[in-house]
């Protein structure tokens, strides 16, 4: 009888248990949860903030899957250690679990700064985080959003849908500036100060003091003041890869083959702790996404159990909704370097935005913005393009 | 399971599916008012003198269902068909990027095809004149295998 540990309690997690239980009924498969609760969508965090989903909707599975699916869950711990020589996860009590194959689905956790300023701060990960934000905002709290990438601009959008008020201070030129090119942040960053939120970019959250009257106030790096009665870091996210060998691991993550293999048998790594092929920079990267993490964790899955599948490989993309405005965008679409063997088409309107990115005749990008209804094609073009001829 | 198989190329574009689609959905009893019928769930299109019919083929491994973050799509065990619960979903444009059928539209919430799954065939299918839609439910379970190779997946891509 195999047995199989799994690091972390989410959806790559879960999908890789599923997987492993699809082909083998008999082995012991045990997980191990940071959190004290079932796995929630942790992407629907901004819609529970926003209103948009109840707390039993966020829930991936139930009481009676894990029941069906036989798996021995340890709630409220974490690994600290695999011991590769005895094939042993280590816990934080010490208690020791054997294993045959290991899965590190261990997500991330949020990249904070919360030493430098003395007023309630968080990062957006958990639902307890979640809650915080949302009694700080119902007590009429100012609430100040550190970091323009799409964590910040779905709390953005959030909070304003909910009524409350929200300000950006973004330390790059311009919101979204990992994911847009300039033209695309500059529609978006306009239709959201349109919808009353307040964005501030190119600068950076100095110190928070308190004034005479007790209030607490923001001070910027170019020296203004704003009221602020909590930070939110939404600022990227690291991986949890501490009890990983660290010659497995890249800066941001576990280095894994097609197999979503790491580099030391029989242990695995899926979802957002994983750094995988993607396609288009041709190059390892640690794409955070929710549909790779559930691809990364079946075939995990399906591979610990004794399969042989092949990931075809990552495609950075990402689509949200901005107060209205659909933006979908996937592959190269902000080049910073190399420009010269990028090719674009560009079409502009009034209320539609849409780029094709090509490189050598190939598409490598697109961003869509307004009408995304082409972009499950496109997509379907770019994996096509590039292909890797195996 | 049903399979669904679209050949745009004999699409004349009468947007016959498109009707029969939007009264099939709109037949409940003391509702019959033509602006109470709802959107049709097949999408017609026409571009360059070439028609597009956009519906979902209710993939035998889809992304879509990978991709949603909501758990809103799932696969209906007993009949194969891709379906959507339209209260938990939220309306973030997953699907959308994922389907390379285009199968999807977003109001509110996502609309996409139920495969009729009180007629024998979906109507859709029945209606066109052309055969440009067709649509097959066959008895019981095929293996994933055979069901690949009969469903048009030429472009998907989907994982196994």
């Amino acid at each position: 009888m195999k047995k199989y540990v799994i690091l972390g309690n989410s959806i790559a997690a879960l999908t890789a248990v599923r997987a492993i239980r699809s082909m083998d009924k008999e082995g012991q498969v045990t997980v191990v949860s940071a959190e004290n609760h079932l796995p929630y969508s942790k992407v629907l965090l901004t819609h529970y903030i926003a209103g948009h989903v109840k707390v039993n909707n966020m829930y991936l599975t139930s009481p009676e899957e894990i029941k069906r699916l036989g798996v021995n869950v340890i709630y409220g711990t974490k690994a600290v250690g695999i011991n590769i020589s005895t094939r042993e996860v280590i816990l934080e009590n010490g208690r020791c679990i054997a294993f045959d194959s290991v899965l590190a689905a261990t997500g991330g956790s949020p990249v904070s700064e919360s030493d430098s300023v003395n007023c309630i701060s968080t990062g957006l990960r958990t639902i307890e985080d979640a809650n915080l934000i949302i009694k700080t905002a119902n007590s009429g709290g100012k609430i100040l959003i550190a970091g323009g990438g799409l964590v910040g601009v779905k709390l953005a959008c959030a909070l304003n849908e909910a009524g409350y008020n929200a300000e950006m201070v973004i330390k790059s030129g311009h919101i979204l500036s990992k994911v847009a090119d300039d033209e695309a942040a500059l529609r978006i960053q306009l239709h959201m100060q349109s919808k009353g939120i307040c964005i501030r970019t190119g600068v950076d959250i100095e110190r928070v003091e308190e004034d005479d009257h007790g209030r607490k106030i923001a001070v910027l790096s170019d020296g203004q003041k704003t009221e602020c009665d909590m930070v939110v870091y939404c600022k990227g996210v690291r991986p949890n890869m501490h009890f990983i060998d660290k010659s497995a691991c890249d800066r941001d993550g576990i280095i894994t083959n097609k197999f979503m293999m790491a580099q030391m048998p029989g242990i695995y790594a899926a979802g957002d702790v994983a750094c995988t092929m993607e396609i288009t920079e041709n190059a390892y990267h640690n794409i955070s996404i929710w549909p790779n993490a559930v691809e990364q964790g079946r075939i995990a899955g399906l591979n610990m159990a004794g399969g042989k599948y092949e990931y075809r490989g990552s495609l950075s993309r990402n689509s949200l909704e901005i107060l209205g405005l659909p933006f979908i965008r996937m592959g190269i679409t902000n080049a910073k370097g190399a420009q010269k063997e990028l090719d674009y088409e560009i079409e502009s309107e009034n209320n539609t935005y849409k780029k094709l990115v090509y490189r050598k005749g190939k598409m490598v990008g697109a961003l869509l913005l307004g009408d995304v209804y082409e972009a499950g094609r496109l997509q379907s073009v770019i994996r096509e393009n590039n292909k890797k001829l195996t | 399971m049903l399979t669904i198989k679209v050949d745009e190329s004999k699409c004349t574009g009468c947007g016959k599916c498109a009707a029969v689609c939007s009264l099939s959905h709109g037949m409940e009893k003391g509702k019959r008012s033509i602006d109470l019928l709802p959107k049709p769930l097949v999408f017609l299109e026409s571009r360059d003198q070439k028609n597009s019919i956009s519906i979902c083929r209710h993939c035998e491994s889809p992304v879509c269902v990978n991709a949603c973050v909501a758990n809103a799509l799932y696969i209906d065990d007993n009949t194969g068909v891709v379906g959507i619960d339209r209260e938990k979903c939220v309306g973030c444009w997953s699907c959308v990027m994922e389907c390379p059928f285009n199968a999807f539209r977003i109001s509110t919430s996502a609309a996409k095809c139920d495969g009729c799954s009180d007629w024998d065939k979906p109507l859709c299918a029945s209606f066109c004149p052309e055969g440009a839609i067709t649509a097959e439910r066959s008895p019981g379970r095929m293996s994933a295998f055979k069901r690949r190779k009969r469903a048009v997946l030429s472009n998907c891509g989907g994982t196994r």
